[in-house]
């Protein structure tokens, strides 16, 4: 099927392939399915193919990469009949998951806040947190956080301005604190 | 205006860099800005406790995410679909 030729068949190999793990792993957040994670990654390489004679070789490939995967994302993955989420979550706390542990800390002695988010907070817990945020909120996230990519660069992967990533970084971080604080409290270590 | 007591001024400071944060996170200030909340985060112990939670949450989350990895099926059907003959890599 793809159709470059076979001299650029190595220097796309070695620029494309080592991102994969990456692009699984935002595949995998952005659809919250492995057979679909699987399909985008699949439909990334190979359009990534299809369109490596347009790539600049020297510019960033993991970049390139990822803008293909979030547009087919976009376009093929994400519901489209959702809207954006109303609800206003500004009057969340600042410091939320750290001042509930250092109330923990403060009654009850045991790890301070730093070292209980290292101890307790698993990949499952992660997972479930990401997994849990509003759609818009968790491209952002996982482009930021998992990936730190600058809001540039976000804001030309979602076609959307940069105050948007701002604020919808700003809200995905809260609520993921909220959720993991949940989750050491129903799976208490 | 004339600053005559220490607490508003120090609040003041405190909700700057406050509302800095995630840009702090991200690194996504202006030199000054970040030379700004990295003085003032020398001078508070409160919040330079709480910023440092916020970047060990954050790299955490990066670390203990990272572990994931593509399974080999996947790196496998890549290669098949890149017409590879071998997909042993």
């Amino acid at each position: 099927m793809p159709t470059t030729p076979h001299n650029n068949q190595s220097s796309y190999d070695a620029q494309m392939l080592p991102h994969i793990d990456a692009l699984y792993r935002t595949a995998l957040g952005m659809t919250r399915n492995p057979q679909d994670a699987d399909d985008l990654v699949q439909e990334t390489y190979v359009r990534a193919f299809q369109y490596f004679h347009q790539f600049e070789g020297g510019t960033n490939a993991r970049a390139w990469l990822f803008r293909i995967l979030t547009n087919l994302f976009i376009n093929n993955y994400r519901k489209r009949t959702r809207e954006p989420e109303r609800v206003s979550y500004d009057e969340m706390e600042d410091f939320f998951l750290y001042n509930r542990l250092a109330d923990v800390h403060h009654s009850e002695g045991g790890l301070s806040p730093e070292a209980a988010i290292m101890q307790k907070v698993e990949v499952e817990a992660i997972q479930e947190a990401i997994d849990k945020l509003p759609d818009e909120y968790r491209e952002a996230v996982i482009l930021s956080d998992l990936n730190e990519f600058s809001y540039q660069e976000i804001s030309e992967m979602l076609e959307i301005p940069i105050g948007t990533v701002r604020s919808r970084l700003s809200r995905g971080r809260k609520l993921i604190q909220k959720s993991l604080w949940a989750f050491t409290q129903d799976n208490p270590r | 205006m004339n600053e005559t007591s220490q607490t508003p001024v120090e609040f003041n400071q405190c909700q700057q860099a406050v509302q800095r944060l995630n840009e702090y996170l991200s690194r996504e200030l202006q030199p000054e800005e970040a030379e700004l909340v990295h003085e003032h985060l020398q001078q508070c112990k409160g919040c330079f406790d709480k910023f440092r939670f916020e970047e060990t949450l954050l790299r955490t989350l990066r670390d203990k995410v990272s572990s994931v990895s593509a399974p080999a099926s996947l790196r496998d059907s890549v290669l098949k679909l890149l017409g590879r003959d071998s997909a042993t890599q």
